[in-house]
C-alpha cells in the first residue's frame, strides 16, 4: 500500500516567478513556498498528486469534464499564450493514474481520462518553487473550478476520500505520495471585482481548515458562495479534495498562513498550509 | 449569435500563439477562424468589450485582451469597460 506522507494547499498566480525574480528570496510569496517546500522535501515523496482546475487549456465549453485525470508519460507548459514563467515538461505516473482512473470508475466516480494534457501555470507556478528540478512524478487530477456548473463541495470532498482509498489500497508498496492542492480561496480573474478579496470568506475557510472542520466547510462552500468570491473562487474545490484524501478525520494541518499574515495587510485571498498526515 | 463562437476565438487567443499575432496583424483573417456571426466578429474586431460582456463571454478568457495588450487594452482600461458593462447589466440599460 502507499502511503500518503504530506499533503500542501498553495496558490498560483502567474506573476509569482517574475516577482520572486524581481523582489528576491525574501519576498513573502518565495517565504512561503520555501516553508512549504522544506516539508515536502523532508517528506521525501516518490508521486506528487494534484488536484487542480484547469484554466482552459485543456478542456473548453465544447467539452469540460467534472473530473478528469491525465494518463499520459510526461506534460509539458505553461501552455497559455500569455507567459511570464519558464517552460517545464514534468513527468507523470502514468501507470499509477491510469489506476487511478480505473479505480475510480470502479468506485463510482465517472472521471474522464486524458491521453494527451497539457499544463499551464496553475499546476507549474507550484512546481516551480517546491519541485523546481521537475524530477518528482506527478499524477494530475482536475476539478472543474472555472466555469459553472461546479461539482458540489461535499462531491469533491468524496472524490478525495476515493482518491486517499486508492492510493493506500491500490498503489505499490510503500510508495511515498504527497497531495497538492493548486487554488486561491478567493480571487476574480478579468471580472469586474478584480483586484478585490474576500477577506471574511478567506477568514472562514483557513479557520475550517485549521480546525479540521469539514462539515462546516462543506455546508458553508456552496457554488453561490464560491462565486461571491470571485469567479475562480471554485478553485477551493482542490482544497476540499485535498481534505478528503487524508480521510474521514484529516490531522490539524502543520502550519496555514493567508496572504494577510503577518501584519494584516490586504493582498490576495491566498492561503500556504502544510498537513503531516503521519502526526494525529 | 452565440456566447460559445465569442469564447471560441477568446479561448484561441489563450491557446494559440499564431493566432495572437495573427489577430495583431490581421484581424479580419483571425477572425475567420471562428464561424462567427458578422456583428460578434465586428465586436472582437474592435475590442468593443462592453459588447462582448453582453454577449456572454467568459470573464477569465475576455481577459486576454488586456494580458496581451490588444487594440491598446491594458488592465485598467480594460477593468473600466467590464465595470461599465456590469452596471449596465444590473440597471437594464444599454451596454
Amino acid at each position: 500500500m502507499g502511503e500518503v506522507v504530506l499533503a500542501a494547499g498553495v496558490p498560483h498566480a502567474p506573476y509569482f516567478p517574475r516577482l520572486v525574480e524581481r523582489e528576491g528570496a525574501e519576498h513573502r510569496v518565495a517565504r512561503l513556498f520555501r516553508r512549504v517546500a522544506h516539508e515536502l522535501e523532508l517528506a521525501s515523496p516518490d508521486l506528487l498528486l494534484v488536484f487542480d482546475s484547469d484554466h482552459f487549456v485543456n478542456f473548453f465549453f465544447d467539452n469540460l469534464p467534472t473530473f478528469a485525470v491525465g494518463v499520459v508519460e510526461a506534460a509539458s507548459g505553461p501552455a497559455e499564450t500569455n507567459r511570464s514563467m519558464p517552460t517545464y515538461r514534468v513527468p507523470v505516473d502514468r501507470a499509477s493514474a491510469g489506476s487511478l482512473a480505473d479505480y475510480a470508475v470502479d468506485m463510482g466516480f465517472d472521471v474522464a481520462s486524458c491521453g494527451a494534457l497539457r499544463l499551464d501555470h496553475s499546476v507549474l507556478v507550484p512546481l516551480h518553487f517546491l519541485t523546481p528540478r521537475m524530477d518528482l512524478p506527478i499524477l494530475p487530477v482536475f476539478i472543474r473550478g472555472m466555469a459553472e456548473p461546479l461539482p458540489r463541495s461535499g462531491r469533491c470532498l468524496g472524490l478525495g476520500q476515493m482518491v486517499g482509498r486508492f492510493l493506500q489500497a491500490e498503489l505499490p508498496h510503500s510508495l511515498r505520495v504527497a497531495v497538492l492542492a493548486s487554488g486561491s480561496i478567493s480571487l476574480e480573474i478579468g471580472g469586474p471585482r478584480m483586484g478585490m478579496v474576500d477577506r471574511a470568506w478567506v477568514d472562514d475557510v483557513t479557520g475550517w481548515l485549521a480546525a479540521g472542520d469539514l462539515e462546516a466547510l462543506v455546508d458553508a462552500a456552496t457554488p453561490v458562495r464560491m462565486a461571491a468570491a470571485g469567479n475562480a473562487g471554485g478553485e477551493l474545490l482542490n482544497w476540499l479534495a485535498l481534505l478528503g484524501s487524508l480521510g474521514s478525520l484529516p490531522p490539524r494541518p502543520a502550519f496555514i498562513e493567508t496572504d494577510f499574515q503577518p501584519d494584516g495587510a490586504p493582498r490576495e485571498g491566498d492561503a500556504y498550509a502544510v498537513w503531516r498526515p503521519g502526526e494525529r | 449569435m452565440s456566447a460559445y463562437e465569442i469564447n471560441k476565438f477568446l479561448h484561441l487567443l489563450h491557446v494559440d500563439d499564431e493566432v495572437v499575432r495573427l489577430f495583431r496583424s490581421d484581424p479580419d483573417r483571425a477572425l475567420t477562424l471562428v464561424p462567427l456571426a458578422p456583428e460578434e466578429a465586428a465586436a472582437l474586431r474592435e475590442g468593443r468589450i462592453e459588447e462582448l460582456v453582453a454577449r456572454g463571454a467568459h470573464y477569465f478568457l475576455l481577459y486576454g485582451f488586456a494580458r496581451h495588450n490588444l487594440l491598446g487594452l491594458d488592465r485598467a482600461s480594460y477593468l473600466r469597460r467590464v465595470r461599465n458593462a456590469e452596471r449596465s447589466k444590473a440597471t437594464g440599460g444599454p451596454p
